[in-house]
Formats: C-alpha cells, structure tokens, sequence
C-alpha cells in the first residue's frame, strides 16, 4: 500500500493524476484495458487522459498508521520496509522519534514495516465538478506584481501562438475530428518533450525536420545546408504529421531521453 | 506553484522514486527570481538543516499549475527559533502527489534550464541537443 490518487471510470478503478489543469485526470494501467476504452500505450503503461466530470469517483488513498505514538502516512511500500511521513505539527518531537528533516519542516524516514501499527486506509473523496480552487493559488507562470490580485487558474500554458482545441463538451471522439492535425502533433510533441527547435511546420528552417505542403500532399524532410535530405511524400496531412511525429519520437527513444529514468527503480530510498 | 527542491531529492524525483510534493510551496508570480542566491535569501533556504548554501551555483525548482490544494494546507511544524524568515508567502502542504504536467528547472545565474515533465507516472526529458 502506498498513498496515491485513484480515479473510477466506468465502474473500474485505476490509478489516477491530475493535472495540468485541475479538469484534467489521467488515467493508469500497467496492463492494457480493454481496446474499446480507449487507452494509449505510454512508457511502461497505459493511460487515457480524461475530463474530471467523465470519471465516476476520484479519490486519495491515504494509509494511515502510527509510529511510536504518533501518526504517519505510508509514501511507499518497499516490501519488509515502508517509506513514511510525519504528520504531526513538531518538529523537534520528529526529530527525535528518529525521522529525517528532507526538507524544511517535511520529516520521513524508512523503517522496517513492523514498527508501524495500526495501518489503516483513509479514503479522501476529491470533488468532481471543478471549480475555481478555495485558495488564492495562480497560474505559474504568471508575473503580477506582489500584492496584485491572484489571477484565477488557466488551462495548460501555451508557450507559442499555437490554435486551441475548442472546449470540451465531453465528446471525446467528436472534439478529436475537429482539432487540427497540427495541434494534435503539436500536443504531442509537446507531451513527449521534443523540442520544438527539432521540427518545423508548413515552413522551412535549417537543421530542422520539416514538413510542407507540396503540390500534391505534404513532403517531410530533413533540411540541412539549405537542401532537403531524406524526402518522404504524403497524399494526406494526417499520415505526414504522424510520421513526423513517428521520426521525432524513434530519436527520442534512441537517444534515450523519451524512456523512464528508471534505472534505481526498487533500490532503497535515499532520504539522507 | 513552485517548489525549490532540496538536492537530496532531485535524483529520487528524476527517477520516480519520489512522487510527492511536500513542504512548502509558493506562488509563481511571487517567485520570479534569476539567481540561486535569489532563491536563498527571498524564501529563507538557509533554514537549521538545510542543505541549501547563498553561493550554490544551481538550484532546481517544481513548477506546476495551481490546483486545488485546500485540503492538504496545514500550519506546518513549528519552526526552530533562529531559522531566518522569508518575504514570500509561503504555504506549507501535507504530501500531495505530483500534479501531471508539472515542470521540473534548473536554475542557475541568470539562465533556466527545462529538465523535464511528468506525465503521471515518468519525468519525460528533453532531447540532448547533438
């Protein structure tokens, strides 16, 4: 047990996440759903990016417990030890229950799983209507000056004057047909972090893939001293965009920097 | 929001080991800051125990979109009387998990550099330029 979100959709749970914007849940499966539901493979799993009103329940599954008399939260479950948090308010007491400060004021430490009694699940419903957030919280990027009124929460920043899908009414497949298949490659391209110096679109720059629209389709090339290498041409611009995408993504995954960093994936936590 | 991660922690968060966000957060616009040192002095990094130094060279941060973090805002235990005292708002979060999306920088003088973003379940890195 470790704590994480959890989402219901469609009568089944799945780990879940928020985010970018506090509509947006995504959903997780290590093994692939059913094809009908719609999941994508990604990097070691499945996933399928859903609006918060489409799931049926979403959740925090909290683990509970006490160590040595006061209350902790399970992060992770390492089989014969547990990563756990301090939940109390001082710091000196964690400090000496034997906990390490990670950071200001946040104490965990691992330790053998029998010392932790008492373990309980708590289950911390999460509002499925979202609304503007109870707090003052704004946008990330944004650069009021102090004391300003908090600007309220935007959607997924959009570093470049890229068209916006239209809003989402909960028709999934209906908004899909819509959306431009240039904003769909650049949505994802942006999702498996290619920079977008790699590519450019419906213009030509040096040292980059390009794609273009010809006479009779799209060509997609590589520019290099002002001549194109390596020419594909395509009838349509959906099949031209996606081998677009398909290029870019295969030197991610050569490159090895579209893969997990998961190299220490189940070596103990160092939390000193 | 942002973080400033202690770095103990950027390895765990890089490699998946970390999936919480804990601590004390801030307001993005209340943290445009160009410099490490920035970072020190204006968010108080040189509490009792911190791994934090005025003149270190680098920093990484968390950045994500505000979400709705009403139900894990707590007081935050008390502090150690001397630690040095921020000018920033600063709210202090119980672990939450890592907003999909969310960004991780590194900054160093006068320059930010794009680490990665987290889909849910990996940080997704850039392309190394060749």
């Amino acid at each position: 047990m470790r704590y994480r979100l959890m989402a219901t959709y469609r009568g089944v749970p799945y780990e879940a996440g928020v985010g970018p914007s506090g509509s947006d849940v995504v959903l997780f499966a290590a093994c692939p759903p059913p094809e009908e539901l719609g999941f994508e493979p990604a990097t070691g799993h499945w996933r399928k990016r859903v609006i918060r009103a489409e799931v049926d329940a979403l959740w925090e599954s909290r683990p509970i417990g006490t160590f040595r008399d006061e209350p902790c939260m399970v992060l992770d479950d390492l089989g014969d030890r547990l990563h756990i948090a301090y939940l109390g308010e001082d710091a000196s007491l964690a400090t000496s229950l034997g906990y390490w400060q990670v950071d200001r004021g946040v104490f965990e430490l691992l330790t053998p799983r029998d010392e932790v009694t008492g373990l309980i699940e708590e289950r911390i419903e999460k509002p499925l209507l979202w609304g503007l957030p109870a707090t003052s919280f704004s946008y990330p990027y944004d650069s009021a000056p102090l004391g300003a009124p908090p600007a309220p929460p935007l959607p997924e920043p959009v570093p470049e004057p890229v068209p916006q899908p239209v809003p989402d009414r909960g028709g999934r497949a209906a908004r899909r047909q819509r959306v431009p298949t240039r904003d769909i490659f650049c949505e994802l391209a942006d999702l498996a972090a290619i920079p977008r110096t790699a590519y450019a679109l419906e213009t030509e720059i040096d040292g980059a893939l390009c794609l273009v629209p010809s006479l009779d389709g799209y060509e997609v090339f590589v520019s290099m001293d002002g001549a194109r290498h390596e020419t594909r041409s395509f009838p349509d611009e959906e099949a031209a965009y996606f081998y677009l995408f398909g290029v870019l993504a295969a030197e991610a995954v050569r490159n090895g920097v579209l893969l997990p960093a998961v190299a220490a994936a189940g070596a103990p936590h160092e939390l000193s | 929001m942002v973080k400033v991660i202690p770095p103990r922690l950027v390895q765990p968060y890089l490699t998946g080991q970390r999936l919480v966000i804990a601590g004390y957060v801030y307001r993005a616009s209340d943290c445009s800051f160009d410099t490490p040192s920035d970072y020190y002095k204006s968010l108080a990094l040189g509490y009792g125990g911190s791994e934090f130094a005025a003149d270190m060279p680098e920093l990484f941060v968390l950045r994500w979109i505000a979400l709705d973090m009403s139900a894990s805002l707590v007081p935050g235990p008390r502090a150690a009387s001397g630690d040095p005292v921020g000018t920033i708002p600063e709210f202090f979060t119980l672990p939450v998990p890592i907003p999909v999306g969310a960004e991780m920088d590194r900054v160093t003088f006068g320059a930010q550099e794009f680490i990665g973003r987290y889909d849910g379940q990996v940080w997704l890195r850039p392309l190394r330029e060749a």
